[in-house]
């Protein structure tokens, strides 16, 4: 008795220390007579599946859970875990920030937007988790951030999902040597160039983390030069940070490994990696993920030599990879991007659905808390009316942590959180036009829709 | 002694330009004629009445001693600067300069806690700096002037600072303009000859924007974050150097000079409060986030919604400071000018009057709307639920008992009344408005023992209106300033109102104009048509294929308002016109938004 007393004190003492600025909402719901795919330890009929406060507490026949928990009846319906995209740029409001091949100190989580109505949009197709990226235009980018799709919060902090590893965006080829090769005659101009910013940024990394050991350790006396861009180089060395790296063709996704292992760096993803086919039993062997479009490509010269057998060679090859949007509207439908595998390729329904569910997950570090239906994972679940791989498939509820937040049942026409109070209404409409302004090149001075691409 | 000084010289002045002391002149001519030259270079304002006196007495007058301790009617006193007394019936003192009050109204003047006035727009000139790399421009060319000081910036002869006296204000918190880092802060009174005179004292405050710089590094927000935490480590880290190398007896790496990261350390040590523009929700998230990252004391500035971020604010006991701007009025009448049909005119409920007068006038008829679609009323409904929330800021604070003060970063001081009117509709209390324009400013500023209040010992500082503040008649009629005297004339009142018909048709018609600018004299034709829609049309001489026409027109009972924009391709100037008007002449001014006015006139043209 008096240790539950001192337990229950403690418990609430720690959780007025700890001041959450936040609080993360969790709800209740349980979902009945559904099949659940479970990702992971197979397909499930007629299951009920029970979320207590955001967490899977509870998979089985018969299942209750009182008067005050929402019941969803998923008779007919499939029930798989919240799709997860690798690879977005929705929820925030700076993409490039395009001054300098290295920029690897900014952080497009400093920049969300929880009113961004793409977020909605992306629940309507089922989608629970992006990964909202810095754009292409640097070698080394900004640092990215694993959003969960909490649609309906207000503050910024609400939409992150705690906890998540660190990414950062890296980018090869055209891109940055557009922007600065061309752009500021500067380096890199070339594809040598290229890696000589990663190498010179990987020796700065390298250099900075040893003088601040030895001024820490007492060695020094005098504080090194603070650079949150060499310290976030040092917190990839150091295993911190995952790499995204915007990449197409085969070369340089070999000179890139090549760099990486000669500083220790094992943690990648390389994003689109058109060309990952040819050099599949390489990036399985470096233990490099590999995050692609399903069938898209020749936007540009560097992204010619493609096909839609991609993710399937990559996959059989076993390299985890995972299929995304770097969209707004694909966002929508990653579960038909997702089936293409399967006329390309013969992927299973469970190797298909792996690329948009566990397998990004993996690449973003966050598979042991989502990318499947297990107990005590987050309650992220996507219902659907017909199998997630069916042309007929329509999402018809999506859940974020036991919260249903999309419900196609209650969906009204107007999903904006933040309206402008001075906006004209007709310039509402206008954002209703689907301008593709998501674009990885984002916010690049001279960069123009008329010869704008999105990767 | 210096001032003193000066004002005697002043009145020397005064005395001297009298016809009636002529014989006085020529007595005094040596003197002034020696004194003439530090007079000249001190650049002192002839038209100023002189200060004959620092004692006055003011009369019969209801005081308002502070946002909610009235004291009733009677006299204040003022000595040497200071509010000496505050009682019923003060005998005058031999030296005093009495105003009889008349039951008059008199206030703690307004504090306006952050604005740059009295500091000049940078002219743009578009000049593309010449900087080597985009990623690493010199802090200057990204506005990185932490070391800059705001009072060194401000002339005190500009147009701004009066415009703040006559509107009640006695103290200014004035931040230099710029981007990410314009400078620190300064706490000016609004009188003095020189900007040291005017310097009540170094906020202790540093200006922070989330405002990249095109083209170069910072130009994101998420730039701006990330150099801002860089350079504050940097500080905080210099700081720490430069203390091993002052106490090492050995040798110690030296730290390299950074005026800028020099100017940064007294924040790092929380000597100094960051003064963050935060307009929108988002914004305020983002620099409670960097203050939670780094630590430092935080003030948010400009807020226009805070209402998202309330909780948080309210938790972290966070000082706001919320814009003295509100989006332009919803006008419960049918909206008249062209610019408005799309805008505002969902929200105006067209009275049953209006739809009758309309109903005779053919033209006014075709112009009749069909129906909004469900979606389109359904989305005027929330653009109008996110005004009210706009509007209402102030009101909600208040009630969550979040204490606020104004900035006036991006509104003028004569739309001050007006501005605090539409907050206390929509539910601030009059206390309120009061105490976010004295005892808070004072507080955030740090200044609260020496201003804010009408109390025996502080600053005299306040101002005297002919009816309560609030009523539609009150005119500001004084202003004092540290004792200092400013007097108002007060114009004779206008009719409230749209213009009579009658004075409608005396507009009509084709005017020639005449603006004096630093530039030169511009003319031109305005084109005035007085029915039921008002129209104006301005055709400039030297552009008269491209007329500007003319928008929130309001026509007052002799006089006429109307906002333009001109056209600069790539940029555009708003410019509102006022003018009086009498039979076939009309005189005013032209408004630059934030760059002062010029005299325009205006004559009749025959049909």
């Amino acid at each position: 008795m008096i240790m539950n007393n001192i337990k229950y004190i403690v418990v609430v003492l720690s959780a007025l220390l700890s001041q959450q600025l936040v609080a993360q909402d969790t709800g209740d719901v349980l979902i009945k007579n559904g099949t659940v795919i479970t990702i992971t330890d197979g397909v499930k009929e007629n299951t009920d599946l029970l979320i207590r406060n955001g967490k899977i507490s509870q998979m089985g026949e018969g299942l209750t859970a009182g008067d005050n928990v929402r019941v969803i009846d998923a008779d007919n319906m499939y029930v798989m875990p919240g799709i997860i995209d690798a690879h977005s740029h929705i929820a925030i409001d700076a993409v490039n920030e395009a001054t300098d091949p290295v920029t690897a100190q900014v952080w497009v989580g400093d920049a969300l937007n929880p009113y961004d109505v793409n977020v909605y949009r992306a629940l309507a197709g089922g989608v629970t988790i992006s990964h909202a990226m810095h754009g292409s235009a640097n070698a080394i980018g900004g640092q990215c951030e694993t959003i969960k799709h909490r649609y309906g919060v207000e503050d910024p902090e609400a939409m992150r999902m705690k906890g998540a590893m660190r990414t950062i965006k890296f980018a090869l080829g055209e891109n940055p040597i557009r922007v600065h090769g061309e752009g500021q005659s500067i380096v890199p101009n070339t594809r040598m160039g290229m890696e000589q910013v990663f190498r010179n940024s990987f020796a700065e990394g390298k250099a900075y983390a040893k003088a601040w050991k030895d001024y820490s350790s007492g060695k020094t006396k005098t504080p090194p030069e603070y650079s949150l861009q060499k310290q976030t180089m040092a917190d990839i060395i150091s295993g911190d940070i995952m790499i995204h790296c915007h990449s197409y063709r085969a070369d340089e996704i070999l000179m890139l490994m090549n760099v990486l292992k000669d500083y220790g760096v094992d943690k990648i993803c390389f994003q689109h990696v058109n060309e990952g086919f040819k050099v599949a039993p390489e990036l399985a062997e470096f233990g490099a993920y590999a995050s692609v479009f399903s069938d898209w490509w020749a936007y540009k010269f560097e992204v010619y030599y493609s096909t839609a057998y991609n993710a399937a060679i990559l996959t059989k090859n076993g390299v985890v990879t995972s299929i995304n949007s770097d969209s707004r509207e694909l966002i929508r439908h990653l579960y038909h991007e997702a089936a293409k595998t399967q006329k390309y390729g013969g992927l299973s329904d469970n190797e298909a659905l792996k690329l948009i569910t566990i397998n990004p997950a993996i690449q973003l570090g966050i598979q042991d808390r989502v990318g499947s239906i297990e107990k005590g994972k987050d309650g992220d679940i996507a219902i659907f009316n017909k199998h997630p791989l069916s042309i007929y498939a329509v999402p018809q509820y999506t859940i974020v942590d036991g919260i249903v937040r999309f419900d196609i049942n209650e969906d009204p026409i107007d999903m904006r959180i933040d309206v402008d109070p001075e906006e004209a209404v007709p310039a509402f409409m206008e954002t209703l036009d689907h301008s593709e302004d998501d674009s990885c090149m984002q916010g690049v001075q001279g960069h123009h829709h008329s010869h704008s691409h999105k990767h | 002694m210096l001032i003193l000084s000066f004002k005697k010289l002043r009145l020397f002045y005064f005395t001297a330009y009298q016809p009636s002391y002529m014989k006085k002149l020529l007595f005094l001519f040596p003197m002034t004629f020696l004194l003439g030259i530090i007079h000249l270079s001190a650049q002192i304002d002839y038209d100023k009445f002189p200060e004959v006196t620092s004692t006055y007495l003011i009369n019969d007058v209801h005081i308002q001693k502070s946002p909610t301790d009235s004291f009733g009617l009677g006299d204040i006193l003022i000595k040497d600067g200071f509010i000496s007394q505050v009682a019923r019936n003060i005998t005058a003192p031999a030296d005093a300069y009495v105003i009889e009050g008349d039951s008059a109204y008199v206030y703690p003047a307004f504090i306006d806690a952050l604005s740059h006035t009295g500091i000049a727009k940078k002219e743009d000139k578009g000049d593309r700096p010449k900087v080597k790399f985009q990623g690493y421009p010199p802090n200057s060319v990204v506005g990185i002037t932490p070391e800059v000081l705001a009072y060194k910036l401000v002339d005190p002869s500009q147009e701004t600072i009066k415009k703040m006296k006559s509107n009640g204000f006695a103290v200014s918190h004035v931040v230099p303009r710029g981007k990410m880092l314009p400078g620190q802060g300064s706490v000016m009174l609004l009188s003095g000859e020189t900007n040291e005179e005017m310097l009540l004292g170094e906020a202790g405050s540093m200006y922070f924007q989330l405002a990249g710089t095109r083209g170069f590094y910072p130009t994101t927000v998420i730039g701006v974050m990330a150099k801002w935490r860089d350079l504050y480590r940097q500080a905080t880290y210099l700081d720490k150097h430069q203390a091993v190398s002052k106490a090492s007896a050995g040798p110690a790496k030296r730290a390299k000079a950074d005026k800028s990261l020099q100017a940064l350390v007294p924040v790092t040590k929380k000597q100094q409060t960051v003064f963050m523009k935060a307009e929108k929700a988002k914004d305020i998230h983002r620099a409670i986030a960097l203050q939670q990252d780094l630590g430092y004391k935080l003030v948010l500035a400009e807020v226009k919604q805070a209402g998202p971020a309330l909780d948080k604010i309210k938790k972290l006991n966070i000082p706001v400071l919320i814009s003295a701007k509100l989006p332009k009025e919803v006008k419960e009448k049918g909206a008249k000018d062209k610019k408005d049909k799309g805008k505002q005119k969902d929200m105006d409920k067209k009275s049953t009057a209006d739809k009758n007068k309309t109903s005779e006038k053919p033209a006014a008829k075709k112009k009749a709307k069909k129906e909004d679609s469900p979606e389109v009323k359904a989305m005027k409904e929330r653009k109008k639920k996110s005004y009210d929330a706009y509007v209402g800021q102030a009101a909600a604070l208040e009630k969550a008992g979040v204490p606020f003060a104004f900035s006036f970063l991006d509104s003028k001081p004569e739309d001050l009344k007006k501005t605090l009117k539409r907050m206390m509709k929509a539910g601030l209390s009059q206390s309120g408005a009061f105490a976010a324009l004295t005892t808070q400013p004072a507080k955030v500023l740090g200044i609260d023992k020496q201003v804010g209040t009408i109390a025996n010992g502080k600053m005299a500082n306040l101002f005297l209106t002919t009816a309560p503040y609030f009523s539609d008649d009150a005119n500001i009629k004084y202003t004092f300033v540290e004792g200092d005297m400013t007097e108002f004339e007060i114009k004779p009142k206008k009719k409230k109102g749209e213009g009579s018909e009658d004075f409608k048709k005396t507009l009509a018609g084709r005017w020639s104009y005449e603006v004096e600018t630093p530039m030169g004299t511009y003319d031109g034709v305005i084109e005035i048509s007085g029915d039921e829609d008002m129209a104006v049309k301005v055709i400039s001489s030297d552009a008269p294929g491209d007329p500007m026409i003319g928008r929130d027109i309001e026509v007052g009972d002799q006089s006429l308002t109307y906002v333009t924009t001109l056209d600069m391709g790539g940029g555009s100037m708003e410019m509102t016109t006022s003018v009086d008007v009498d039979g076939d002449s009309m005189t005013g001014t032209v408004e630059i938004d934030g760059m002062g006015s010029m005299p325009i006139t205006g004559t009749k043209l025959p049909e």
